[in-house]
């Protein structure tokens, strides 16, 4: 154990330094693949407005409270009323299942695309490329327990757990690299949000807190509605007058 | 046909108050002296601007000509007519502009006018061409003939075009902003002041 | 831009003029260090600050931009853009659409397809009241992209800019069917509703605006006015509770007070009231006419206001 390990200078220059660049460039490419693919999302009308119907109902149910007691009746009949309702409203049994959706199917190509085939891809070649390789040590020691994290493709009982495989050290570069990727493209990011039609996009996100809608309009309605018939109305500027009163005087006689 | 005069504070007032807000419609109260129904003659000698919010609620209009009415008597004023500029750039008919604060005035003082301030004429150099003139009367308009429209003082419109380069229509309150702020005064003292001294 | 040619020939004017030099380099050392002054910051915030606010100030926007911004706007990077939209719209505002006509020419050869820009162009023919032409590219916005709700809300502004009111609302209801949450949208609905004196269906939207936002107690006042101008019974009672509603988030809102003042006293010469209430509302106006009597008193105004009177 005392001698302690020397590596080939030339694995810097040859192993090293390139799984480095590679992988980096290699994210690089997947980051403007992955915005020339990306398609705007187009949010169906049909599913806007159910977000937005849910979004009404919830604000009627939670803040019902501060409007009169006919109005927050007509409301809710509105909302609940047998036929037509706008939470009972019956509606031809839209786009449920992922796979039939053809644009869920080539969103989810999309990512795989771009996520995890590079993954696969470029793993396995720098795997077949560089195999077998030590690349670097941690300057510290380790438990056994790393081997297995640090030292893919070496199987070496005896070798010490801080060195670092090639393979690994791809693996290493992968999830290290994020912060350095956004440091790169941090500013180009916002370059490429101008450059596309994002101008737009910005404004939506405004409005952007209904959007985010659960895939079946129906089970979310069914709630809605159950919620919206249990609750009562009580409305809260009952004796608000006296209330108004009485703090005054109260604070008077402070 | 009455004649219908207005003094420089008052044409001033009007048309600023359209200047401050010029997206939104804005009403006022025209105060004139008292004078008997035979007189052929009738001198606005100041206007109240009231509102530019929401001129077509009532409440704080109430309180307004409450107020207005008081300080007015107590000036030895009444209230005589009411102003009005719309929002939109086209609305100029006295119809489309018709308030309830005409018909409270017009129960008040005989005969009552409603001025319309004829959004299309302004411009840098207005004068009386920009407003309608009709005279209440049991709820028809008889509309005044522009010829016997007129200022006292007649320079009155070049006073109003250096208040218009000054800005000073930043400095005009009207009772809404009163009401925002009511260490602001509505009776403009200051920009009366300054009126005068342009004319 | 005649202003442009003069100012950036500097050896014309120095030629025909005969004001000392050393001035006239003052003065061009003055306009080049603005040109290339991005120090300016100032500015630039207020700009932004007013449109993260929405404030309406077109007047002063386009007097920033005039007073030298227009010559370093290429030296704002990103922010670049947004300031030439919302230059845009000042200039439209104030109807000075040469400025707007470059502003959009900029921004257009920038995103050429971007529908935000799109809409400028259709607030342009907007403005120069060529309503046709405006619509057409809305249509085109809206069939591009369907949940555009800038372009179907200019659409009512077209329809209210033509006085017709009435299609407004009729149009901004059928938006509000699908944009069912946009509280701007209720605003302008209820806004429609008073112009048109329909105060039972403007209540309504102010209804709609309060359950979005029930801590404003601009709404709760608002929501009490309309129901004053209604009148009768039952409505000044709801009336009278808003306005205290209002005054309870915010005792300083003035239109409450007075409006408490106005409803109270109305209400003790109904005949339909009960005596318990009658107490209350005795009680309220006392209460108020002391409040508003105070807050003059701590504004010390009515001095002003008598000082007005003996002028």
């Amino acid at each position: 154990m005392a001698t302690d390990l020397i590596v080939d200078t030339q694995i810097r220059f040859w192993v090293f330094l390139p799984i480095v660049v590679i992988t980096f460039l290699v994210g690089i490419i997947r980051h403007y693949v992955s915005i020339l693919l990306s398609s705007q999302k187009k949010v169906e009308t049909q599913q806007f407005e159910d977000s937005q119907i849910i979004l009404r109902a919830r604000l009627l149910r939670e803040n019902g409270k501060y409007i009169p007691k006919t109005a927050f009746l007509t409301r809710r009949h509105a909302f609940n009323k047998e036929e037509d309702g706008y939470l009972t409203q019956k509606r031809p049994a839209a786009s449920q299942s992922m796979m039939t959706d053809p644009s869920m199917m080539t969103d989810m190509v999309k990512d795989n695309l771009t996520n995890v085939l590079p993954m696969v891809i470029v793993g396995g070649w720098i795997n077949w490329m560089f195999s077998g390789f030590i690349t670097t040590k941690v300057p510290f020691p380790l438990t056994l327990r790393f081997k297995s994290m640090l030292q893919r493709g070496i199987e070496l009982s005896h070798l010490d757990a801080s060195w670092v495989s090639s393979a690994s050290w791809y693996f290493l570069n992968v999830f290290g690299l994020k912060s350095i990727y956004s440091l790169v493209l941090g500013e180009n990011n916002v370059f490429n949000i101008l450059a596309a039609d994002q101008l737009e996009q910005m404004h939506e996100q405004m409005s952007g807190a209904a959007m985010a809608m659960p895939q079946d309009p129906k089970v979310a309605f069914k709630a809605e509605w159950e919620a919206l018939e249990i609750i009562d109305h009580h409305w809260s500027l009952d004796g608000i007058e006296m209330k108004l009163l009485g703090e005054e005087e109260k604070t008077l006689s402070d | 046909m009455t004649e219908v005069k207005f003094s420089a504070r008052a044409f001033c007032k009007i048309i600023l108050h359209t200047l401050k807000y010029p997206h939104c419609a804005v009403n006022g109260i025209l105060l004139a002296k008292p004078q008997s129904s035979q007189t052929k003659e009738i001198e606005f000698v100041d206007a109240v601007p009231l509102f530019h919010i929401c001129i077509n609620l009532t409440p704080m209009a109430e309180i307004a000509l409450m107020q207005i009415d008081e300080l007015a008597s107590s000036m030895g004023l009444i209230i005589a007519g009411y102003y009005t500029a719309s929002e939109n750039l086209r609305d100029n008919s006295f119809e489309k502009c018709h308030h309830k604060i005409a018909d409270k005035i017009a129960s008040n003082c005989n005969p009552a006018y409603v001025v319309v301030v004829n959004n299309t004429k302004l411009s840098n150099e207005v004068d009386t061409g920009a407003f309608k003139v009709a005279q209440m009367v049991d709820g028809n308009f008889k509309i005044i003939d522009d010829n016997l429209l007129s200022l006292s003082p007649e320079e009155s419109y070049e006073a109003l075009m250096v208040l218009q380069q000054r800005k000073e229509y930043n400095n005009l309150v009207d009772f809404d902003n009163h009401l925002d702020d009511i260490s602001l005064d509505w009776m403009n003292v200051q920009l009366n002041k300054s009126i005068e001294e342009y004319l | 831009m005649s202003a442009k040619e003069t100012e950036l020939h500097p050896l014309h004017v120095l030629q025909e003029n005969n004001e000392p030099k050393s001035k006239f380099l003052d003065k061009w050392l003055n306009l080049w260090l603005k040109i290339n002054d991005l120090g300016n910051e100032s500015e630039i915030q207020q700009l932004r600050a007013w449109r993260e606010n929405n404030d309406r100030k077109s007047r002063e926007i386009l007097d920033i931009w005039l007073n030298g911004l227009w010559l370093k706007i290429n030296k704002l990077g990103n922010e670049k853009y947004l300031i030439l939209e919302q230059v845009c719209i000042a200039a439209l505002d104030c109807h000075v659409l040469s400025i707007a006509k470059t502003c959009i020419e900029n921004l257009s050869q920038e995103f050429p397809k971007s529908l935000r820009v799109k809409k400028l162009q259709a607030m342009y023919f907007e403005a120069k009241e060529d309503f046709g032409s405006a619509i057409k590219i809305l249509d085109a916005i809206i069939k591009a992209d369907e949940t555009n709700s800038p372009a179907r809300k200019r659409k009512v502004a077209i329809l209210k800019a033509q006085g017709k009111n009435a299609e407004a609302i009729k149009q901004l209801t059928e938006y509000l069917k699908i944009f069912m949450a946009d509280v701007e949208a209720w605003q302008e609905l209820a806004d429609l509703y008073i112009t048109e004196h329909d105060y039972q269906k403007a209540a309504f939207c102010v209804e709609e605006l309060i359950l979005h936002n029930p801590h404003n107690h601009l709404l709760h006042q608002r929501y009490a006015d309309i129901k004053y101008t209604q009148g009768g019974f039952d409505n000044l009672e709801i009336a009278k509770s808003y306005y205290s509603q209002a005054l309870k988030i915010n005792p300083k809102n003035m239109r409450a007070l007075y409006g408490l003042y106005l409803t109270s006293s109305s209400l003790l010469n109904c005949s339909k009231i009960t005596t318990s209430k009658k107490k209350e509302a005795s009680k309220l106006v006392d209460w108020t006419l002391k409040e508003i009597k105070n807050k003059y008193a701590e504004a010390d105004v009515v001095v002003t206001a008598l000082a007005a009177l003996e002028i």
